[in-house]
């Protein structure tokens, strides 16, 4: 792997203060499987990774009549399973 | 370097690793468990899957400091003493892998299922199971070892 720092913001405003400082040298990491991917193939090349797992899921989740709004750092397998998506809206 | 504290195969260790070391390179090269192998690379096999807290994931694609204040669970781990998991002991019995290489995640793929579901269906195990690929087997006896160690019809 490429070597980077990796930072871990406690809350959203470390994150951003974060983004801020290090600009385009940086890249953001939730779950991480494409950015890792992307860092293996030497596609991308961050000199920062800055991990938001310690973040709470950004933003209101909110069910409406046909669709679903989901905040951001939300897992997608946790909402099917707590049965929020209605059954008509998964084809 | 970071320090990083998890629980591993139930006991807690703590190390020194790279930001940028990736949890198989930790497991396999650093605390020399080569259980979990490694295949594609890319997320897509299967292979390299451990559960961390308790939830199967692909570990050539997690950074190990992901891991601090976690539990990992491979290979290794899921034996009690000299008393293989029933699932171990399911692929034993009904030739549920051929060379190997697939087999660990193939395993903690489907202890994942039965600690959430003890009793799946057939075909909600071979839906689970999707995520594993295999190229020795043909599938039917991996769904048979897990359905045997389930007692799923």
């Amino acid at each position: 792997m490429i070597p980077f720092t990796y930072l871990e913001p406690s809350n959203l405003d470390e994150a951003l203060a974060l983004l801020a400082q290090h600009g385009d040298g940086a890249k953001l990491i939730a779950g991480g499987t494409g950015l890792v991917n992307f860092m293996k193939q030497r596609l991308v090349r961050p000199r920062f990774v800055i991990g938001l797992r310690a973040l709470k899921p950004l933003g209101d989740d909110q069910r409406l009549p046909n669709r679903v709004r989901s905040g951001g750092l939300e897992f997608r397998r946790g909402r099917f399973r707590r049965g929020q998506v209605p059954s008509r809206l998964l084809g | 370097m970071r320090r990083i504290t998890l629980t591993l195969n139930g006991a807690s260790i703590s190390r020194e690793v790279e930001d940028s070391r990736l949890l198989i390179e930790f497991l396999r090269e650093d605390l020399k468990l080569t259980g979990t192998k490694e295949s594609c690379g890319v997320g897509v096999c299967g292979a390299c899957t451990v559960l961390l807290d308790g939830k199967p994931i692909s570990s050539c694609l997690a950074l190990a400091v992901h891991t601090d204040g976690c539990a990992v669970t491979t290979i290794e781990g899921i034996a009690e003493g000299d008393r293989l998991h029933p699932l171990q002991e399911a692929f034993l019995a009904h030739g549920g892998f051929q060379c190997g290489i697939c087999t660990p995640g193939q395993i903690l793929a489907a202890k994942a299922l039965l600690d959430a579901n003890p009793h799946p269906t057939w075909s909600e195990i071979q839906h689970w199971m999707m995520g594993n690929l295999c190229r020795c087997t043909g599938y039917y006896k991996i769904i048979e070892s897990i359905a045997a160690a389930c007692g799923a019809e």
